[in-house]
């Protein structure tokens, strides 16, 4: 099991990330990084997170709408909304787990 | 920061410089941005591919749409020639081959790279090269003419030149053989460009 996004090499945790920002709406580039930084305290580089973005809309898990004065919003696509959901899921149960494990006997 | 979106590929900022630009116009930007951005550009000339190229499999249903567009060509080509009478039967093969040259290069996919052909950068390289090489034969004779014009005999300003000069030269020859390789490849690339295109403009 990958505790990231299967697929994305170094951007599998950004990747992860951005799918979970997007989970609650579309948002452009700006948004996401303020969504993440303020949920998760995780700051995402530019670099990072538009290499995340490519790899998740080459893998048809978001999909960019409309530009709006140049800044273009981002969605979760059926396949992204399912891929993030198994990913939640596999993380919960790894959690779930570890926490057994720690947990005094 | 600019000049770092230079270091995406052209597919890359065709597509998200605009955006990435705002992005980036929204925040103020530190040191470790710019080299996220550095990197973020390394790995899209790396590791990423332009998506209108798309996978092996895309690339091969982009050839069978194409190639069932070329059976239809191919008949109403046949038609016209049956109305048209031989007279026009070169016409109709040129507009086919034409045809057949696109199916290879399917819309929206990038046009194969022609090995060998000479380009801006190619030049450029080359300029590069030379002048490389220009500055090297300077210092290898400035790191041999000065201890003798000064007229020194010392040991170890004699030993320090020699040393110089001998790396100098090891690295000319280097360069050397690289140009000229370089050079008997381009030479016979353009011949064989100019020859092509003679050939089409006789035929």
């Amino acid at each position: 099991m990958g505790l990231g996004l299967p697929g994305m090499g170094r951007f599998s945790e950004p990747a992860l990330l951005v799918l979970e920002s997007l989970a609650s709406g579309e948002k452009h580039g700006y948004a996401m990084m303020e969504d993440i930084k303020r949920r998760h305290g995780i700051d995402l580089g530019p670099g990072t997170l538009y290499g995340a973005i490519t790899r998740l809309e080459d893998a048809r898990l978001i999909e960019p709408l409309q530009a709006q004065e140049r800044r273009r919003p981002y969605r979760l696509t059926p396949r992204g909304e399912a891929a993030l959901g198994e990913q939640l899921r596999a993380l919960h149960r790894f959690t779930v787990a570890g926490l057994e494990r720690l947990a005094p006997s | 920061m600019k000049h770092l979106l230079r270091l995406y590929p052209a597919w890359w900022r065709e597509r998200y410089w605009e955006e990435f630009e705002a992005l980036l116009e929204q925040r103020p930007l530190r040191w470790r941005d710019a080299v996220d951005i550095a990197r973020g550009g390394i790995d899209a000339r790396v590791h990423q591919r332009p998506r209108n190229q798309g996978t092996t499999q895309q690339r091969r249903i982009a050839m069978v749409v194409d190639r069932n567009e070329l059976r239809d060509e191919l008949r109403a080509i046949l038609a016209a020639r049956e109305e048209l009478g031989e007279e026009s039967e070169e016409h109709l093969l040129e507009s086919f081959l034409d045809r057949l040259e696109e199916s290879v290069r399917p819309a929206g996919l990038q046009p194969p790279l022609q090995k060998g052909r000479p380009t801006a950068r190619t030049l450029w390289r080359w300029t590069v090269g030379v002048t490389v090489l220009w500055l090297l034969l300077g210092l290898s004779s400035i790191a041999v003419g000065i201890p003798w014009s000064l007229g020194s005999t010392a040991p170890a300003q004699v030993f320090a030149a020699a040393v110089v000069s001998g790396y100098a030269l090891v690295l000319v020859v280097l360069l050397c053989a690289f140009l000229l390789s370089s050079a008997l490849r381009t030479m016979s690339a353009l011949i064989r460009h100019s020859s092509r295109v003679g050939t089409s403009a006789h035929g």
